[in-house]
């Protein structure tokens, strides 16, 4: 109950700054030139051969001729992806771009695999380029948002995820990730918030309880600190400082024991 | 006395159970996957995206992705879409999934009846179950549809050998080579007034020479079948030379020459215009 109160506190002083983040995205996004069908340098330097050879290659290995158009080539570089191969991954993106330097998921697609690469600006640029050429594209902001949050551009981040959220309200990675921004901010009650709406969207979303428990790992600090400031320097923590208490209650679990709480007993 | 009647009516019902799914195929019944990428684009493009990954997967050696990716095109785009039945059969035989490679293949001719892959790959997997007259209907279908093709004449000689049939094996292999012309170039690449450094006469695919590597195969084939002929002739008397040349060849045909394990044979691209 006390959680939730707080919750609702914090939430309720942070609105504003909530609808004026989103607005900052909004506008961004509207402020945007509109798409021109222009070739964007291709960092990866493939051709118009070397993606005709990309093709051969991998539909050839099981004898399909197929049309090599954009969504071919993101689901190659998807695969790619998936086994951590970022550099040919980036490759078939980029063979995407080359096929349809308008195709939004093509850039969108490639930024991640850049970020996967922690090559920062090319990512941050294909970002730029995505929502550029289709600014409803809900997951470009989301990738953006990881990449402003990882290089600590909190505001930008909150704005972007803010925006993710706003055209895909169903997105729980989203929340999930404006979530970790806020609790880098030590705004644990908005985390909690946004954590709660992604468990709503999606109760079997492991990420979440992955960032719920570091939050809950944080929210303990910030009492077991609480709790030394008011009993004395001198004072032992009942139990052990919340990582033993963790240890406590791990071994607990697994023994049905109560005794971890005990020492939790007091009087006035 | 209840509960050990209880205990044995469950461990027959299990048992029951158990036996019928014990003597099924190793592979388990395809589940649908689940398709989420580009949910909502035109059926083209999730169409185009799945075939490329599972082109990506394959080529990483994913096999089992390789074939969710096109069973979403199968399963939740377009059902009548062949070259996804083609590529996932390719790979179902590569991972000796006959049984779901010949129904893959089967739905590739009805939808593209046109198409002699279809009949050249089935005609494989007929091979490398050693169903020889149902990989020769398919060939011969193959060729009915393509005369001119290398493959499917190539894959029906390797067939008529594996039947003993030599000579009908040899003059599918000639006519491949008299179709291709690849003979010409061989003559002049065996002219001794040839200069050296002189490119061939015209380039050439090197699936056209695989008719020579055949004939020289069947060839030895016949010849070990003379050897043995003799041998079998004269028994303990024979000559010691043919006695070893026989070994030799048999050990051969044991091992770098067998015609039965399917790596003679050729595979037919397909294209979805056919």
């Amino acid at each position: 109950m006390r959680r939730t109160g707080l919750i609702g506190t914090r939430f309720a002083s942070s609105l504003p700054l909530i609808i004026l983040i989103f607005l900052i995205g909004v506008f961004t996004a509207a402020a945007q030139e509109s798409p021109e069908p222009v070739a964007t340098p291709d960092p990866s330097g493939v051709t118009v051969e070397s993606c005709r050879e990309l093709t051969e290659r991998t539909a050839g290995a099981l004898s399909i001729r197929t049309d090599a158009v954009a969504p071919f080539f993101i689901g190659l570089g998807d695969a790619a992806f998936a086994d951590e191969d970022y550099t040919p991954a980036i490759e078939a993106y980029s063979c995407a771009i080359l096929a349809d330097p308008t195709y939004a998921p093509a850039f969108m697609n490639r930024g991640y695999a850049f970020f996967a690469q922690r090559a920062d600006p090319l990512a941050l640029a294909d970002f730029n380029r995505a929502v550029e050429l289709d600014p409803a594209l809900a997951l470009a902001y989301n990738y953006r948002g990881m990449l402003y949050t990882v290089q600590g551009n909190f505001g930008l981040a909150l704005g972007d995820f803010t925006v993710a959220l706003t055209l895909n309200p169903d997105d729980a990675s989203a929340y999930n990730n404006r979530a970790v921004v806020h609790a880098a901010e030590g705004n644990y009650d908005l985390a909690m918030f946004d954590i709660d709406s992604a468990l709503l969207i999606d109760p079997e979303y492991p990420a979440v309880y992955a960032t719920r428990s570091a939050i809950y790992t944080a929210l303990a600090l910030i009492d077991a600190e609480a709790y030394r400031s008011r009993a004395g320097e001198a004072a032992r923590y009942p139990n052990g400082s919340p990582i033993e208490v963790m240890g406590g209650l791990e071994s607990a679990a697994e023994t049905g024991s109560f005794a971890t709480w005990l020492a939790f007993l007091t009087r006035r | 006395m209840k509960r050990p009647f209880i205990l044995i009516v469950a461990a027959l019902t299990l048992l029951a159970t158990a036996v019928p799914a014990l003597a099924q195929d190793a592979t388990p019944t395809p589940v649908p996957p689940i398709c989420l990428n580009y949910v909502g684009q035109p059926d083209d493009i999730r169409t185009s995206y799945y075939m490329g990954e599972g082109l990506g997967y394959y080529a990483s050696g994913e096999f089992s992705r390789a074939i969710n990716s096109f069973t979403c095109v199968i399963f939740e785009i377009d059902a009548n879409y062949a070259p996804a039945y083609m590529a996932r059969a390719l790979v179902l035989t590569q991972r000796s999934d006959y049984e779901r490679a010949l129904e893959d293949y089967t739905r590739a001719i009805q939808l593209n009846g046109t198409d002699l892959s279809g009949y050249n790959n089935r005609g494989i997997v007929y091979t490398l179950q050693r169903e020889y007259d149902e990989a020769l209907a398919d060939f011969n279908q193959a060729l009915e549809l393509d005369s001119r093709s290398v493959v499917a004449r190539n894959n029906r000689a390797v067939v008529y050998a594996l039947q003993g049939e030599y000579e009908l094996a040899i003059a599918d292999l000639q006519q491949a080579i008299e179709t291709t012309g690849i003979d010409a170039v061989l003559a002049d690449l065996l002219d001794p007034e040839r200069e050296e450094g002189t490119p061939p006469i015209r380039d050439y695919d090197l699936i056209e020479a695989q008719p020579y590597a055949l004939l020289g195969i069947i060839y030895s084939a016949f010849a070990l079948d003379n050897y043995q002929a003799y041998l079998r002739l004269t028994g303990s008397n024979g000559d010691f030379r043919i006695q070893s040349a026989a070994g030799a060849l048999e050990s051969r045909f044991t091992f770098d020459l067998r015609l039965d394990d399917g790596t003679w044979l050729l595979v037919a691209d397909f294209a979805p215009e056919g």
